[in-house]
């Protein structure tokens, strides 16, 4: 009778101690194409455009996105903290199809059902400055920082204009936008499925001339002046509004 | 014919003479032949590892994994900085082009090399140069220091020698194949390269950081008691648009290094087409018409011992410097915008005299008179 109930004692720590652990979720990639149009049309670097019948060329776009997330059934995902898109080197057609891209990795895979994006530099990181960053860092740089918001300039826009037709290009353009007040979040609501070991691919077209809505270019002039984000304010609300979507 | 010649060779000995002089005089000098390969193996080689300092605001510096400080590569890196064996005439080295009573710069409008040749571009200064990205020289052609450092040695225009030569030299030289063992861990002379050579320099290089010293570093510095003057602040103000006015500094030249390293057209030349430009500084780099005319923002760190100013140091003065900018300079397809602003509300006298008072505290002679920097010889 012992030998049975030593042997019961032992079945059970057997299978108690065989009981399998839960199968981690595997992990895959999202890759994020960003291209820059106005309106229909690939944007390049100093070609010439049209607004309102006075030429143009745009010779500066750049701006960060922050706290990169998906939303999904289980709540919200964080994928990346920050990046920036410059835009700046798209100097001919192939570099304008190429877009820029950011490939996140380690990704739980799963589906979900939105995408979140801080338009600009996220309160928390703009808080610090760019020496508090190594060299390799998003934030690192000096030309993104503007010492008197005490603010990374989330976005710029640069750009000439000929407003009267002469051939020259007399008007200077630079709209710079940042402070925390002016950080937006653009969501996208869309499914993506992330599998494991696989990178799912989305591709988000950034219009200027949609960024620039309610602006007359030809006319109002941009301020690194705290107390008028007018334009700024303007600029943010139309990257969160219609200007970032996906294709 | 043929008897011609034979009578001509056997009676006529001047002509073997004429004969060897053109044979000696058609063949290139050859090289020094290489000393013999000594085994350096008896010197220790103990590298001991050299942690940069630098002032408060500034970041730790980026370090190349293939090229780490240490004490003794930096110490054969200042040697090569000041000695001119790296000229084909041991008359000019680095340091002629960057000497440091002159923030590192010589002070001329373009430099001369050792033919008496005046070269394209002023010299650019060094300080904090390890810091610098976004590509070295006006034109940013050099991805790295070490890159650069290889450049001037074999530029007519320059040092204007061979690294061939320079390579041997520095292996027939009394006391480099030692500093190279002690640097780098070489087991013979034959392994002293240019490229360990350029990475002591570049070592050296790095070493060059600001004192933290200027007026502008401790007025910006909590607890140092130092305050800008009114003068100086309006200066820092309108600097940085901290109140109505832009004087729209800041946009090219801020952070710690007070530029942010990128390349523009500030509308120092009236060209009617892009490819007018006599010199074409980034331009030449990218080979994109539009960066024709661009050159690297300056940092304005110890301006003010800078002069002159500009790629072609076509300005003696400050004053000049600003006056151009009150005005915005000339347009062209690619002048940068903010040029444009600056034409359009061009600062006053006041504004510039105290733009200038506060380039003046950007001054830092702690840093022109650190004797580590300094020639060794």
């Amino acid at each position: 009778m012992y030998k049975y109930f030593v042997l019961a004692i032992l079945a059970v720590a057997v299978f108690s101690s065989c009981k399998k652990d839960p199968i981690p979720a595997g992990k895959g990639s999202l890759a994020l194409h960003f291209y820059a149009y106005t309106g229909d049309d690939l944007l390049v670097m100093n070609q010439l455009l049209d607004y309102n019948g006075k030429a143009m060329r745009f010779s500066r776009f750049n701006f960060f996105i922050s706290d990169i997330t998906l939303i999904g059934a289980d709540g919200d995902t964080k994928i990346l903290d920050i990046a920036g898109m410059d835009f700046t080197g798209i100097n001919d057609a192939t570099d304008a199809a190429a877009g820029n891209v950011i490939t996140i990795a380690d990704i739980v895979e799963g589906d979900y059902t939105a995408l979140k994006l801080g338009i600009g530099v996220s309160p928390e990181l703009n808080a610090k400055k760019p020496t508090d960053f190594d060299s390799d860092h998003p934030l690192s740089k000096a030309g993104d920082y503007w010492d008197g918001w005490e603010s990374y300039i989330f976005s710029k826009i640069e750009g000439l204009m000929d407003t009267d037709g002469n051939g020259s290009f007399e008007r200077g353009i630079a709209y710079h936008t940042g402070s925390d007040e002016v950080y937006r979040i653009k969501t996208l609501t869309l499914p993506i499925e992330i599998k494991a070991n696989q990178t799912a691919e989305l591709s988000l077209k950034v219009d200027l001339w949609k960024v620039l809505t309610g602006i007359d270019i030809s006319e109002d002039d941009g301020t690194h002046l705290l107390g008028d984000i007018g334009l700024a304010t303007i600029i943010m609300d139309n990257f969160a509004g219609d200007g970032i979507q996906a294709q | 014919m043929e008897q011609f010649l034979k009578r001509l060779l056997l009676r006529n000995h001047t002509v073997y003479i004429v004969l060897a002089v053109l044979i000696f005089a058609c063949t290139k000098t050859p090289l020094p032949p290489d000393p013999p390969d000594d085994s350096l193996t008896h010197i220790p080689y103990n590298p001991v590892a050299y942690t940069l300092t630098a002032p408060p605001g500034f970041p730790a510096m980026a370090i190349p994994a293939d090229n780490p400080m240490t004490v003794d590569g930096i110490a054969l890196g200042r040697h090569l900085f000041y000695d001119p064996i790296l000229s084909a005439d041991s008359t000019m080295g680095c340091f002629s082009c960057h000497g440091l009573n002159g923030n590192l710069t010589d002070n001329k409008a373009v430099s001369t090399g050792i033919d008496g040749l005046d070269g394209r571009r002023s010299s650019m200064p060094l300080l904090n140069v390890g810091y610098f990205y976004n590509g070295l020289f006006w034109d940013g052609r050099a991805a790295t220091l070490e890159e650069q450092a290889h450049m001037p040695v074999e530029d007519v225009l320059e040092l204007h020698d061979t690294w061939d030569n320079v390579e041997i030299k520095l292996r027939r030289h009394a006391t480099y194949p030692e500093m190279f063992r002690k640097a780098f861990g070489i087991s013979t002379k034959s392994e002293i390269t240019r490229d360990l050579a350029t990475k002591a320099i570049a070592q050296f290089e790095r070493t060059m950081i600001s004192s933290g010293k200027s007026k502008y570093d401790l007025a910006l510095t909590a607890g140092t008691g130092v305050e800008f003057t009114d003068q100086e602040y309006y200066g820092f103000s309108l600097y940085n648009q901290l109140d109505l006015r832009d004087g729209q500094c800041g946009h090219c030249h801020q952070g710690f290094l007070l530029t942010d390293n990128l390349y523009r057209n500030n509308g120092l030349d009236a060209v009617a087409d892009l490819n007018d430009f006599a010199d074409k500084g980034r331009g030449e780099v990218t080979q994109l018409l539009f960066d024709n005319g661009k050159f690297r923002a300056p940092s304005l760190r110890n301006i003010a011992l800078s002069a002159p100013y500009m790629h072609d140091g076509r300005f003696q003065t400050l004053e000049e410097v600003m006056d151009h900018y009150a005005t915005g300079g000339h347009l062209s397809d690619n002048v940068d915008p903010i040029m444009i602003l600056m034409q359009n509300d061009p600062l006053t006298q006041e504004e510039k005299e105290a733009i200038l008072a506060l380039l003046h505290t950007m001054t830092d002679t702690a840093f022109i008179n650190n004797p580590a920097l300094q020639s060794p010889f």
